[in-house]
């Protein structure tokens, strides 16, 4: 019954339910945006680092990966070191530099991020056409110089000071082009075989690696091994994919800070409409309530009674308010990601079902929570004095 | 004709006793007396009705009858029951299955039907479907309404409206039916085909209580009581 008559009191003054419900879904969309945003740069790491699939990073002291040209020596040698612990799968290294890159015979040379790995782990990109085995470009220099598999590049470590073109540059085959993880927008990225990469740099003998990429057996702690590594280098900084992200996770706190706020406020004005409309619709039907309360309705049922109108306008909120936050939070990602600086696989707004869920148990406690004080007021409605005044 | 249920009291021939019922409201100018010590049986089967000028204390009596509003001193048994022993819950319930309430206003639901207006106490005594579907059929036929059984109080005149809530106050059977002004708003020929209705009722069993100003339908009553100042001044047999 109480269903009933909400549903009739509701429809009673449909434009006025209409536009609250409205209301309350612009600030569910915001609310569910926030959400979508506190969680959503996170999660969007969580899926990188967890397709990238190497649980253990070895980085030279006070650095994060590709954050300088800091580099550890001998990467080969530690890669051994880590290899050699019990529990570790394998153990890659990477080194990255900058190269130069001309076509063949033609024009002024670009600047690149290169990338050394081996050819046979492409953790870092995805072959889009060709082969791993030589020289890798990213769709940018593909664009830029307007090569293809297939093409010759002029590749070098560095530039002729007074000619202006590479210096002792080595012809290279383009054998694939790949999508890179991690490249930031209009970034150039070739890849090569960590040691093709090193000989063009003349640093075959440093063996310099930027970090080590370590794999865990099935069912194997990180801690332990990562505290061994540690003992035997101390020059090296050790962490778990965990460590890094929860280091991530406090430079991200801004955008936590500012959902937080912004999610806050959404909820606020979302308690607000409820209560205003319930509290002003209660008042208008005082005599209603009198009545049903002279009928026989104890006071608990008139209780249930707006408690159900104030839940039916936030159920009637959620639809619409989680899909103009869909529509909404592709627009505001959109924008965000075409900021320079953004490797483009990281998202802004993602779909979390945590985000979903809390978004959906926020409205309803707060729907439910303010259509308590209306609630008490129409279960207070004393029905002599209000039934007398409606008569008079 | 209207089934009248079986009394639930220990003294099965008084629906409603008032003894030294008195009704104080505090105010701040002083202190109102609306009733003054009344004592006063109601018989199954009586047809009472309570005149008396404005704020002589007729509606706080039908209130106190109705449980709606407790005595300030003294006693009001409904069916035998002390309503001041009842708490707020057991009070309505009261209100829901024995005491049929009309009012001068009608008080229809607005959003409702009038079909659903006489349903709506019996999906809150949880009347069984086809039990309450049958009797607000039978209840809307019974004041010749059936045919506007769908609509809204905004659709219906003035007499139709109070023939709802005369259906309305019968829908969950009462044993005492009580009746605020009940042709206070109505033009002279609806009102008396209210009071017919009501002749009807009493007719069929029922214990009615109204509170008039009209003479003529007071009148068609077993018996007057006139108030003053919240006592029982004169009581008229018919």
């Amino acid at each position: 019954m109480i269903g009933f008559l909400a549903r009739r009191n509701l429809l009673r003054q449909r434009s006025r339910t209409i536009l609250t419900v409205l209301g309350l879904a612009v600030s569910t969309a915001l609310l569910y945006d926030m959400a979508l945003l506190s969680r959503g740069l996170r999660a969007s790491l969580d899926t990188v680092l967890g397709e990238i699939g190497y649980e253990l990073r070895i980085l030279p002291s006070g650095s994060l990966p590709f954050s300088s040209e800091a580099a550890l020596t001998s990467g080969r040698s530690l890669a051994a070191v880590l290899d050699s612990l019990p529990g570790v799968a394998h153990v890659e290294p990477l080194w990255a530099t900058t190269l130069y890159l001309v076509r063949a015979g033609g024009d002024a040379p670009v600047s690149a991020f290169a990338l050394g790995i081996d050819p046979a782990r492409q953790t870092l990109y995805r072959l889009e056409r060709g082969t791993a085995e030589g020289l890798v470009i990213n769709a940018r220099v593909a664009d830029s110089l307007r090569v293809d598999v297939g093409d010759t590049l002029v590749v070098a470590a560095g530039l002729d000071a007074i000619g202006g073109g590479v210096a002792r540059g080595a012809r290279q085959a383009v054998t694939g082009v790949a999508r890179v993880r991690f490249d930031l927008a209009d970034q150039r990225t070739v890849i090569l075989p960590l040691s093709g990469l090193q000989a063009l740099a003349g640093r075959s003998a440093e063996d310099p690696a930027s970090f080590l990429l370590g794999k865990l057996e099935p069912g194997v702690a990180a801690e332990p091994i990562l505290r061994a590594f540690r003992d035997r280098h101390p020059e090296t900084d050790a962490y778990s994919v965990a460590d890094l992200l929860s280091q991530v996770r406090g430079q991200l706190s801004y955008f936590q800070q500012f959902s937080l706020i912004l999610g806050t406020v959404s909820l606020l004005v979302t308690f607000l409409m409820i209560l205003t409309l319930l509290t002003l619709s209660v008042n208008e039907r005082q005599g209603e309530f009198a009545i049903l309360r002279a009928l026989g309705l104890p006071a608990h049922r008139v209780v249930q009674l707006v408690l159900v109108e104030g839940l039916a306008l936030t159920l009637l909120a959620i639809g619409p308010g989680i899909a103009i936050g869909t529509l909404a939070s592709h627009a505001l990602d959109a924008i965000l990601r075409s900021s320079p600086g953004l490797p483009p696989d990281l998202s802004f707004f993602v779909f979390t079902p945590e985000a979903l869920f809390s978004t959906f148990g926020l409205v309803v406690v707060t729907g439910a929570l303010a259509g308590a004080y209306p609630a008490l007021l129409a279960a207070r409605t004393d029905v002599v004095r209000t039934l007398h005044q409606e008569v008079t | 004709m209207i089934p009248v249920p079986a009394p639930a009291a220990a003294r099965p021939d008084v629906v409603v006793a008032a003894c030294e019922a008195t009704k104080l409201y505090p105010m701040a100018a002083g202190d109102v007396h609306a009733l003054r010590g009344v004592n006063l049986e109601v018989p199954s089967g009586d047809y009472l009705t309570l005149m008396g000028p404005s704020g002589c204390g007729k509606s706080t009596l039908l209130n106190l009858f109705g449980a709606v509003d407790l005595p300030s001193a003294g006693t009001i048994e409904l069916e035998g029951v002390d309503t001041r022993a009842l708490d707020d819950g057991a009070r309505t319930k009261l209100r829901l299955t024995r005491v049929g309430f009309i009012f001068q206003r009608f008080f229809l639901l607005p959003m409702l039907t009038a079909y659903e207006n006489v349903l709506l106490p019996m999906l809150e005594a949880r009347v069984p479907k086809a039990e309450r579907e049958a009797r607000a059929r039978e209840l809307l036929d019974y004041v010749g309404l059936d045919a506007r059984r769908d609509h809204r109080p905004s659709q219906l005149s003035g007499g139709e409206m109070q023939r709802v809530a005369i259906a309305r106050a019968l829908s969950n059977r009462p044993r005492l039916l009580l009746a605020d002004e009940p042709t206070g708003e109505l033009d002279e020929a609806t009102g008396d085909a209210i009071a017919r209705l009501f002749r009807r009722l009493h007719g069929d069993g029922l214990t009615l209580v109204l509170v008039t100003h009209n003479p003529d339908l007071a009148a068609q009553g077993r018996r007057t009581l006139h108030l003053r100042d919240g006592r029982i001044v004169e009581e008229t047999f018919h």
